[in-house]
């Protein structure tokens, strides 16, 4: 990597200066968006990044210092800072305790595939590619008011060098292509649709048969949606799609980041080896898996592997960065994870997943008899400290005897954390993956949402449509929990 | 050193024969504490750089940006390959007048000059004072001042620069009393330096203390329902303010114009407010900052614009000078690394005629929601929004009275400030909405068209 030198230059530097522990984190970004709004470009946007981050351990306390000017002069002063961050805060707090705990040291170069590299695509094959889904979409919807493609490609060089001799050079290729639209509905009311399709690699991966299905579950839901009926709120079994079954699984999974359960903000750090979830439950957080969370070793240096969080039911592990595993006598867990390197890595979710059960989406279906077929999120919230949690769907179908019934929309679930695994009753064969990302303090980090569908014995579904609408809805028999 | 880079970067665009060229380069120095479980747990310098440039080719347009300031000429050869075969049309130029505005203060020297350990110690002093035990069981938070500089300027002749400081803390405590964990927050967002920082921790224990004796609400249609200014922002500035940003194409804007809306709310969008965290000297496409009225009189003015976003629109629809380059959903929502784009700067909301008397007096029986959470999932289409309620009070009587157990409230924004029966308060209180690019200034609202769900 031509940055290589500069990393470790400061790493020596940092090292004169009697850091206990030093890494350097270098990297090389290069991300171009591409936009069409209603049948026009709307941006060609590129980004070319590099970037430095300096973290020190000194007496058991942390300093870090970033900068994004690459010259030495600038770098040998962000060391400085780090340094001077780290000494200053050993000397108020002479009794911390922070270190971080044993990982194996790596000299290694990995990258992921692609075939359609992004920063040798001509735009026009970007724009060509916005052109024909444009088109394939108009050709087929009416009732479009908006429609607004988003492609984004993403190819980043990261180096991580640390005082412990590890030299970890690994390149990560991103697509994705967001598809937005807002559409009529009887009665002149908007109803928005938004969702994405990605992985691994360059545009190539918009040649697959999964992207079709994506497009063609699109067209065909659309103007479905758009005369979808009001749902009348009430507690009822549901089937969670593949990306409403994430949600559920990621917004659960922030209550065993360990620096959460370290906080106090999460009451299951008591509780591993319980029963939390059904023996249909099995949750997973692997980063080596190829969906849009997928990296070769996390920001502090640590392979990249799969942690079980819950095997049958049963909390089984919780997800660990360096620092935290000390403090909790564990093995790191691959998940320390910074939004970059100008941020210090904390505990974050890369690839996690409800395990698939054994059941064909019919066979679902056909042993919930009626319920709610939840579908596509429109985002979500969790309050891990007391499991309070909603989830916003875009859509969903009625369940009636086993069989698909009409559209509806405008709803969320909403229920608690720490119980809804217990009402899990089954989940299908195959995996849904799809591109995600989680703020958590201010960073923002690409996760996948990868997840069968899952069937739940009953859960409160919230009806969330105005006031004008509310009216007619009896809301008071919503049960209480 | 802005002012070198941009020199160089129009020079060299001159030589390239781009049509049109337009610099942004920005530049940010981060001093960070962050406090986690009652200690300083680390003390962050960043410092991010970078230049962002447009260029127009045959009225084709395109958006670079990058920090490697040395590759400046290859950065340049990226922008005009990109334009060349960009078929993003521009109909408008670049601004081509030397604005000169009066530049508010936004730059507090005393705040800029406040070193890291100065910083730690006033953090370090306050955490010392607070003994992490039975009840307050952990602190966490950040605190954070940053400077800012920014310069804009195009092949036009427009030549702009502005530094200012910022001052942005968030703390959480966790109390446990029993088997019951509450947790409270405080926040605190200046464009100068404010002394009383105790105060910022002192609430944040009080609320989480106080969340012991929590009430289960009635579920149904509440008497009314007083939002504080946390509150009322948070599902402003996700359900409704991003309305107001025209951005070129929607054909919903016909629809929302034709709202009618309670004729006692003002609403404004002052870039020029004193000290408020939003508060330039000009957007990012050099247009001079002041005040425009978007809604009054119960109807939708003129929504907020930018140069290249609304040339198909007349000047009296749109207002121009609401160019910024932001980003929802990031811990850096300010920089030259996105395209720019509408937001609104500092908005503001207030009623013509306020309610002098606490809000709480006049609804007498019903809900105080402080604090929320969910807003961001908010349907800015069409107005509807589902929250989730961690601190509200139960109201007897006209006091605020118990905390209420979570909850849910939901409702539609646009039905809400259509209603007759809203109430304002007249105190605003600025609110930075987290992870977005947004400032409201925002005073309590009182509600009767609100439902609540458990």
């Amino acid at each position: 990597m031509t940055l290589s030198p500069q990393a470790t230059d400061a790493l020596d530097y940092a090292l004169k200066a009697d850091a206990d522990y030093v890494d350097i984190r270098v990297e090389n970004e290069f991300s171009n968006f591409t936009g069409l709004r209603n049948n026009s470009i709307c941006g060609v946007n590129t980004n070319l990044e590099e970037r430095i981050g300096i973290r020190v351990l000194y007496k058991n306390c942390w300093g870090f210092a970033s900068t994004s000017s690459i010259d030495n002069a600038t770098i040998k002063k962000a060391v400085q800072n780090a340094i001077v961050c780290a000494r200053k805060s050993a000397k108020r707090n002479p009794d911390s305790k922070i270190n971080l705990a044993e990982v194996s040291q790596r000299k290694t170069s990995v990258s992921d595939e692609c075939k359609k590299h992004p920063q040798y695509l001509e735009q026009v094959d970007r724009i060509d590619l916005l052109n024909w889904i444009n088109t394939r979409i108009n050709s087929r919807i009416k009732v479009i008011n908006v429609l607004d493609l988003k492609l984004i490609e993403n190819h980043t060089q990261k180096l991580f060098i640390s005082s412990e001799g590890s030299e970890i050079e690994q390149i990560l290729i991103r697509a994705s292509i967001f598809l937005g639209s807002s559409i009529s509905s009887p009665g002149n009311f908007q109803r928005v649709r938004s969702v994405g399709f990605g992985g691994v690699g360059g545009i190539e991966i918009l040649e697959s048969i999964s992207f079709e299905d994506f497009l063609t579950n699109f067209i065909v839901t659309l103007p479905e949606i758009a005369q979808a009926k009001l749902i009348k709120p009430k507690e009822q079994p549901v089937i969670l799609n593949e990306e409403m079954g994430w949600n559920l699984c990621h917004e659960f999974c922030h209550a065993v980041e360990s620096d959460l359960l370290l906080a106090g903000h999460s009451p299951l750090a008591n509780r591993i080896g319980s029963k939390i979830g059904s023996e249909e439950v099995t949750i997973i957080d692997d980063a080596s898996y190829k969906g849009y969370g997928e990296y070769y070793f996390d920001d502090e240096g640590v392979k990249a592997s799969g942690t079980m969080i819950v095997e049958d039911g049963i909390l089984f592990d919780v997800l660990q960065s360096r620092e935290t595993a000390t403090e909790m006598n564990a093995i790191p867990t691959s998940n320390g994870r910074a939004e970059n390197c100008l941020h210090y890595p904390q505990v974050r979710q890369s690839n996690t997943f409800f395990e698939p059960g054994n059941l064909t989406f019919e066979e679902l279906l056909q042993n919930m008899k009626n319920g709610l077929y939840v579908c596509d999120s429109f985002g979500g919230n969790a309050d891990t400290t007391h499991g309070n949690f909603q989830l916003d769907a875009q859509y969903g179908r009625k369940i009636e005897k086993g069989e698909l019934g009409d559209y509806v929309t405008n709803f969320s679930i909403i229920g608690n954390l720490y119980t809804i695994l217990g009402d899990i009753v089954g989940m299908t064969k195959n995996l849904g993956s799809f591109p995600a990302y989680c703020g958590k303090n201010g960073q923002r980090v690409s996760v996948g949402a990868i997840s069968p569908k899952v069937g739940l014995v009953g859960i409160p579904v919230i009806s969330n449509i105005s006031q004008r609408q509310i009216r007619k809805i009896d809301f008071t028999r919503v049960s209480e929990r | 050193m802005t002012e070198v880079l941009a020199d160089l970067a129009l020079t060299l665009a001159e030589k390239m024969k781009i049509d049109a060229t337009e610099v942004f380069v920005q530049s940010k120095e981060i001093k960070k504490i962050e406090i986690s479980k009652g200690l300083i747990k680390q003390a962050i310098e960043q410092e991010k750089s970078g230049i962002a440039i447009r260029s127009v080719i045959d009225d084709q347009m395109s958006f670079v940006s990058s920090n490697a300031a040395n590759k400046i000429n290859e950065i340049l050869e990226l922008s005009v390959q990109n334009a060349k075969t960009s078929t993003q049309k521009v109909s408008r130029n670049f601004v081509n007048r030397k604005f000169i505005t009066p530049v508010q203060e936004i730059r507090d020297n005393r705040l800029r000059d406040l070193s890291l350990e100065d910083i730690s110690d006033r953090v370090s002093e306050i955490l010392s004072s607070i003994e992490l035990s039975k009840p307050v069981k952990n602190i966490d938070g950040v605190v954070a001042i940053e400077t800012e500089e920014r310069l804009i300027a195009n092949s036009e002749g427009l030549w702009k620069r502005e530094v200012g400081t910022r001052l942005k803390a968030d703390i959480l405590t966790t109390t446990k009393v029993d088997d019951f964990i509450g947790m409270g927050s405080g926040h605190l967002a200046s464009r100068v330096l404010q002394e009383d920082w105790q105060k910022l921790f002192n609430t944040s224990i009080k609320t989480a203390y106080d969340q012991r004796n929590r009430k289960k609400m009635t579920i149904g249609r509440p008497r009314g329902v007083i939002f504080s200014p946390e509150s009322a922002a948070q599902i402003l500035a996700h359900a409704l303010i991003p309305s107001f940003h025209y951005t070129s194409g929607s054909h919903y804007y016909e629809s929302f114009r034709n709202c009618r809306f309670n004729k006692n709310i003002v609403m404004t969008d002052d870039p020029t407010y004193p000290g408020a965290q939003n508060t330039f000297g000009f957007d990012d496409e050099g247009y001079p900052s002041k005040p425009r009225d978007v809604l009054s009189g119960g109807k939708c003015k003129q929504l907020l614009g930018m140069n290249f976003s609304c040339p198909e629109l007349d000047k009296k629809e749109v207002y121009r000078g609401n160019c910024y380059r932001v980003a929802f959903l990031s811990n850096d929502t300010r920089s030259y690394v996105y395209p720019p784009t509408v937001s609104s700067s500092n908005f503001v909301i207030k009623a013509k005629k306020p309610l002098t008397e606490p809000l709480a007096q006049e609804l007498n029986s019903g809900i105080y929601i402080k604090e929320i959470v969910g807003a961001q999932d908010a349907n800015y289409y069409t107005g509807d929004f589902v929250v989730s309620v961690i601190e509200g009070y139960e109201i007897k009587n006209g006091e605020i009275l118990n905390p209420i157990l979570p909850c849910y409230c939901s409702g539609n924004i646009y039905r809400m400030l259509e209603d007759s029966s809203l109430i304002i308060g007249n105190q605003l209180q600025e609110v930075p909405i987290r992870s977005t690019p947004l400032n409201v200034l925002m005073p309590e609202i009182l509600s009767t068209r609100m439902t609540i769900s458990i």
